[in-house]
């Protein structure tokens, strides 16, 4: 049993305009210890399903469980004792600490008050103990998302789920904070779902990735073998569109198109609109997420069920399917 | 001829701590049809030079130094002068589109009305000329984009409209401030494209400004690294980015994540934080973050000097040869 237990998930969000499903039927795991990287582009649905996770939306089919138990959707009352054990950061630390209160006293909610315990927290993520009396205004967003992450930590948490935390930061204190990460996710066992736009961090970071695409997981599987060869011509986009820093001239590849509208997507695979290898059957039939070798999976036509990933190009040439074929 | 030459500028502004140096002596220049990058971390200085030669900086502000685009110095010209020519020959577009486009007011009017006040075209004219720039900037269905909103578009489609009024006046110089920094790496490689296309059949030169070295290896020719307020290097895109000299460049490179880097070594952050204005250490203003730092960087400050094909400041210079 996985610390953090995503099955199925739908999650709605009700306008006046109707319905828009933005997570429609996703599943994932985290195990303590394991840090678990879910990407995809805006609109995918990756922050409703970690919001999701940690019942600050509701579900409306599917479970979602930690330490299996059932998590609840939150209410204005205080959490029950064994979901504090589940932890969120978000995105701008500045909006989730109070700029009014001394970071010491932020950590120390979740501390039971204990001053040597807060000490002990903020330099567990590496800053010193003497922080706990400055205020959240005298440091950089790098060191505030740290104080984030020490007040997480303070309710001596299993998992902890993590929307963005590396956005808006400087390279060297992206890396400080991936660093950071890894070392919790090993020393404390701690299981982390990082959700990220950054895949070049992910790709560092994570020991396993998975994919989303339009509410739905199209892949997942360890980072590397996903990364060399992505089975999902949606990862294989999204892989090939990240600029790398070599000097060498390249423009990173564009994805045509965009995310369509979550209120009305498209029939049969919902990538098929943007895939480069779309098929009649693409057009008609969703594929499944099937399991493929090495702890794989993927929801793609192209894939077979129990065979390593193949690039989906060269799957395509021997189908002789799809646009690019000559 | 360059289309632009900065020349020693500097910025100060005023703040509640008192007077603070922003930009403290910045020479480049940029030729037609180039894409100049230029790369630090937030609060070197890149964003404020910028501002500077739009005459967009706050009131209080202090520029020295000149800025020579065409005939004028944009430092020394009258203020309705500068508006003039900026948005015209001389175009902004910013890392959110929507600081940059009207909310209550549709994407035709915005552009028609733009050419109208800059082109003297009349409403038919200004129409097709809106068409045909959303055309250029392959904004799907142009016709029926003019009739929407901004927020109606996704934050890559609002960048490209972003772009399309910029470009409206055919300007000779066109400023990216992290224009794709909001946006998905999918929707930001084809605005990378896009950029790179107007610059080919335009000759537009372009300066970007990005935070993402990774932005600037696909396009840039040249790159200038900013740091606290100074150019530290400056070269040729392959010279600074495979073999980078001065150690806060290499640093930079070093800080990000590469695919050879396996899961258990540690990416190499820089030590310390980046200094706030005012608070510049004497001599290099990196040094204390150096691990090559000598007595003479805490007592000078480096001149940017030509060091074989590239400009470098620093006076250890550690990977000479």
């Amino acid at each position: 049993m996985s610390a953090l237990e995503l099955t199925d998930v739908v999650v709605d969000y009700h306008g006046r305009d109707g319905t828009v499903r933005a997570v429609a039927g996703a599943s994932l795991s985290v195990d303590r210890g394991r840090v678990v990287g879910l990407v995809g582009e805006s609109g995918c649905g990756k922050s409703s399903l970690a919001r999701a996770a940690v019942g600050l939306v509701p579900i409306a089919a599917g479970s979602v469980a930690f330490e299996g138990r059932p998590v609840s959707e939150m209410t204005r009352r205080a959490r029950p004792a064994d979901l504090v054990r589940l932890q969120l950061v978000f995105q701008n630390p500045y909006s989730s600490l109070n700029p009014r209160r001394t970071v010491g006293r932020q950590v120390a909610d979740g501390a039971g008050g204990s001053r040597a315990r807060v000490g002990e927290l903020l330099e567990l993520v590496g800053l010193s103990a003497n922080a706990a009396a400055r205020y959240p205004h005298e440091f950089s967003g790098g060191q505030r998302q740290r104080i984030a992450i020490a007040r997480a930590l303070a309710a001596d948490p299993a998992v902890i789920v993590l929307d963005e935390p590396l956005a808006s930061l400087d390279a060297s204190a992206q890396a400080q904070l991936a660093n950071l990460l890894t070392r919790l996710a090993r020393e404390l066992d701690l299981g982390l779902l990082l959700i990220s736009h950054d895949l070049a961090i992910v790709r560092h970071v994570a020991d396993e990735v998975c994919v989303m695409y339009l509410g739905r997981m199209v892949e997942s599987g360890p980072t590397l073998p996903l990364w060399q060869r992505p089975a999902h011509p949606y990862s294989e986009a999204l892989i090939a569109a990240v600029p790398h820093a070599d000097g060498a001239g390249t423009l990173p590849e564009a994805l045509p198109g965009e995310v369509p509208d979550p209120s009305r997507p498209p029939s049969g695979c919902r990538f098929h609109p943007r895939c480069p290898y779309a098929f009649d059957r693409c057009l008609t039939e969703e594929p499944p997420l099937i399991g493929l070798a090495g702890g794989r999976d993927a929801a793609c036509w192209l894939q077979q069920a129990g065979q390593s990933a193949e690039p989906p190009a060269a799957r395509a040439a021997n189908l002789a399917v799809g646009a690019d074929v000559e | 001829m360059s289309v632009l030459e900065v020349e020693d500028l500097r910025v100060r502004l005023r703040t509640p701590a008192g007077e603070v140096t922003i930009v403290d002596g910045v020479d480049y220049e940029v030729q037609p049809g180039e894409v100049f990058g230029v790369a630090g971390e937030s609060g070197s200085g890149k964003t404020i030079s910028m501002l500077a030669l739009l005459g967009l900086l706050p009131e209080g502000a202090v520029v020295g130094g000149s800025a020579r685009f065409g005939d004028d110095d944009l430092l020394a010209m009258p203020r309705r002068r500068l508006r003039r020519i900026s948005g015209r020959e001389l175009a902004m577009v910013f890392q959110d589109p929507y600081t940059s486009l009207h909310p209550m007011l549709s994407v035709g009017r915005q552009l028609t009305d733009h050419v109208r006040l800059h082109l003297g075209l009349g409403r038919a004219a200004a129409e097709a000329r809106a068409v045909e720039l959303l055309e250029e900037v392959r904004l799907p269905d142009p016709r029926a984009a003019l009739g929407r909103f901004p927020h109606q578009f996704s934050g890559g489609m609002r960048q490209r409209i972003a772009i399309a009024i910029a470009l409206a006046c055919r300007p000779r110089l066109l400023i990216a401030d992290e224009p794709t920094t909001a946006l998905d790496v999918t929707v930001q490689a084809g605005i990378l494209r896009l950029l790179d296309r107007l610059r080919r059949e335009h000759d537009l030169a372009v300066i970007l400004i990005t935070h993402d070295l990774g932005v600037l290896s696909g396009i840039a020719d040249r790159v200038g690294i900013f740091y606290a307020g100074r150019v530290v290097e400056l070269g040729l895109r392959a010279d600074v980015l495979q073999r980078p000299r001065h150690p806060y460049t290499r640093a930079l490179i070093d800080a990000l994540p590469h695919p050879e880097l396996t899961r258990e070594q540690n990416l190499v952050a820089i030590p310390g934080t980046p200094p706030s204005p005012g608070r510049i250490p004497a001599g290099c203003a990196f040094h204390p973050r150096c691990p090559y730092v000598q007595d003479v960087c805490v007592a000078q400050v480096p001149p940017l000097d030509p060091v074989d094909t590239r400009l470098l400041a620093c006076h250890v210079d550690p990977f000479a040869g």
